[in-house]
């Protein structure tokens, strides 16, 4: 019996039984839904991640204290590295001024503070910089203008709001001018920055800047948390973590005690983390195929005690075992592969009808995803398949006959 | 190779070429013992039998005589413990599963008491399935099946399923499938069993027409008389023996003749 003639009775048998087929299938059904449908959500989320950082221009670096030999993103220093040096102003401005692949350098002080105008307040982070912070983070004013120079220096008390602020502080008022209290300390608005909206977990239309100098007095910090260099050039980027290492190292004594990190090691760090994830929810959905593999081989059991007459009867005409071997081989095979398909079918189907209600969602259909879990499904169908099959194919045709 | 059963009967049954194979059947001390849970069963103690080609015989005996079992030994659905069979000349005792397999599709053609049809399919498939584990291409499946139903006056029912035809035009079906391979030997199991008096006489009757004409040899395993008187020869089974052989007239009637 050939192969074309083996899925056309394949085809014959799991027709007879639809309610039974159609049950058996939608475990290989579910299952490739879940994993294409998980693996192209992490796709999104990486592609996403990817298209944020490029927003941001790719020619950053971070400055954090502390030597750490896993590359990460974040600023804080991380436990344990609070013995080393701390990273000052000073190490900023000389980053600033001394590096000839160097186009700019923000020091950063984080802090949290209750921000308060008239009667409404809200918890929000602090951003303590200075004046290049517009230029090197890409991040401008909306109205009025970022505070300068001059009030880096005399530390003043005025401050930037993001629009989120705005909204929720001063709702349709005109903030500039106004003052507002962040921890209790008064200050003067002096901008409002444009709306950003989410960026890398942090919503940068609720931050409010203020000079670096007053936010170091402001918490109380004889350090700053990091500093955000910008390299003249995507080229220049690697020569500015060198040039920044090798002064951060001389002016710290020789000690090595701060990392650098580029904005492509932290895109790399999150891919990872993200790859990590995608595979992870692939495993767990993978689970859900094996189970649905289960499933078949049940019902192919029950199929071959039910067609045990059948199975007689073919091998009484001249049928060998590997015929009959092949026939519930490919019966199976037809089973998983179809309930693959179908799979597909769904998850391609859903993700138009989500990128519908919600334009914009991050899913991609990745080939990969569509090619393993269908050649993944045919691989079950073989793998649960051949129990069963061989169990048919070794029947007596005798007692075979017998059955009832 | 239509092979409708009005064929003239010329042609030599296949695999006996000139005579050098001067039986069809050749069995010595077959012997068929089963062992379950330790305890062994004597089927068939110890059967010699020789049958020519073109002969028509019945195996008869009470249930329980081992004649069922002897019939699936020269079928070729089971293997002897013991003794040696030859069909069409060629020791066919210890061959594999798969071989044998071979042997039942190109040189026997079973008819079972209660059809043993495929429900779903119709009887144009029923009677191609031989074909199809033969390797025959689709094509020449469909002309012999359509030849062999109408040899067997079913012509009308070629797309009928077994439960839209009665147990006569059923067991014609199983005819013609094993006719379909122009197989030397007809192997049927209480052929009449399931039928009424005129259809067995009808399904009995074209046995006859079959040896006849097409000079194909039949075995008809049966513990009816009436079946038995149809046939030139009779072996009866007791207790596993072949206790009685027994030809009717002129005996052997047409054995190797045709």
């Amino acid at each position: 019996m050939n192969l074309l003639e083996s899925i056309r009775v394949a085809f014959d048998a799991l027709t007879h039984n639809k309610m039974r087929t159609g049950l058996t299938m939608l475990g290989i059904i579910i299952g490739v839904f879940a994993v294409i449908s998980l693996v192209s959500l992490g796709h999104g989320a990486q592609a996403y991640v990817a298209e944020k950082f490029a927003s941001l221009g790719s020619n950053l670096l971070l400055v954090t204290p502390g030597k750490r030999e896993t590359k990460g993103i974040g600023g804080g220093p991380v436990i344990g590295a609070q013995n080393a040096h701390k990273i000052t102003m000073e190490d900023s401005a000389a980053i600033r001024r001394r590096l000839p692949s160097v186009a700019g350098a923000s020091p950063i002080v984080f802090g949290l503070g209750l921000i308060k105008y008239e009667n409404r307040s809200r918890n929000t982070m602090v951003v303590g910089t200075n004046e290049e912070f517009p230029d090197v983070r890409n991040l401008r004013p909306q109205i009025g203008s970022f505070f300068g120079a001059d009030d880096v220096d005399a530390a003043r008390r005025v401050v930037a709001i993001g629009t989120l602020l705005q909204e929720e502080l001063f709702r349709d008022e005109n903030p500039l001018g106004q003052w507002i209290e962040v921890l209790g300390t008064p200050f003067r608005v002096i901008a409002v920055m444009e709306h950003r909206g989410q960026s890398l977990g942090l919503d940068l239309d609720d931050l409010v800047f203020i000079p670096v100098s007053t936010a170091r007095k402001l918490f109380n910090a004889d350090g700053l948390t990091e500093i955000i260099v910008q390299a003249r050039s995507e080229a220049e980027v690697d020569a500015a973590v060198a040039e920044v290492t090798a002064l951060l190292k001389d002016r710290h004594g020789g000690i090595e005690d701060v990392t650098v990190v580029t904005q492509t090691q932290m895109l790399d760090t999150l891919s990872t983390i993200l790859d990590v994830l995608t595979v992870t929810l692939a495993g767990i959905a993978a689970i859900s195929l094996i189970v649905g593999g289960i499933g078949i081989m049940n019902i192919m059991l029950v199929s071959v005690r039910e067609r045990t007459r059948e199975i007689g009867i073919r091998k009484a005409v001249g049928a060998r075992g590997r015929d009959i071997l092949a026939q519930f081989l490919v019966e199976s095979v037809v089973l998983s592969v179809v309930g693959g398909a179908i799979g597909v079918l769904l998850a391609f189907m859903t993700q138009v009808a989500a990128s519908l209600v919600l334009p914009g969602l991050p899913i991609l259909i990745t080939p990969w995803a569509v090619l393993l879990s269908v050649t993944f499904s045919a691989a079950i169908g073989v793998f649960f398949g051949v129990y069963p099959a061989r169990r048919a194919s070794r029947l007596d045709p005798i007692l075979a006959l017998r059955t009832e | 190779m239509s092979g409708p059963v009005g064929h003239s009967g010329a042609e030599p049954t296949a695999g006996v070429p000139g005579g050098r194979a001067p039986f069809l059947i050749e069995g010595r001390g077959l012997r068929r013992v089963f062992s379950t849970g330790g305890v062994d069963t004597v089927a068939l103690a110890s059967v010699d039998l020789a049958i020519r080609p073109g002969e028509m015989l019945a195996i008869i005996g009470p249930s329980g005589s081992g004649k069922s079992t002897l019939m699936a030994l020269l079928g070729c659905l089971d293997r002897p413990t013991g003794g040696t069979y030859l069909l069409e000349g060629r020791d066919v005792t210890h061959l594999s599963d798969d071989d044998l397999s071979a042997v039942r599709n190109k040189t026997i053609g079973f008819v079972f008491q209660s059809f043993h049809l495929l429900p779903r399919s119709t009887a144009r498939e029923n009677v191609e399935l031989p074909l199809i584990y033969a390797g025959v291409p689709r094509r020449e499946r469909r002309e012999r099946s359509k030849a062999l139903l109408e040899s067997v006056g079913l012509g009308h029912r070629l797309d009928h399923r077994p439960n839209q035809m009665s147990g006569g035009e059923n067991q014609r079906v199983a005819i013609a499938r094993a006719l379909v391979n122009d197989p030397g030997l007809i192997l049927a199991d209480e052929p009449t069993g399931n039928l009424d008096s005129r259809s067995g006489t009808e399904i009995l009757g074209l046995f006859t027409r079959l040896n006849r004409e097409r000079g194909v040899s039949v075995i008809l395993v049966t513990h009816d008389p009436r079946v038995a008187e149809q046939c030139d020869r009779v072996i009866e089974i007791f207790d596993g023996l072949v206790v009685r052989d027994s030809r009717k007239g002129d005996a052997p009637s047409r054995g190797g003749a045709a």
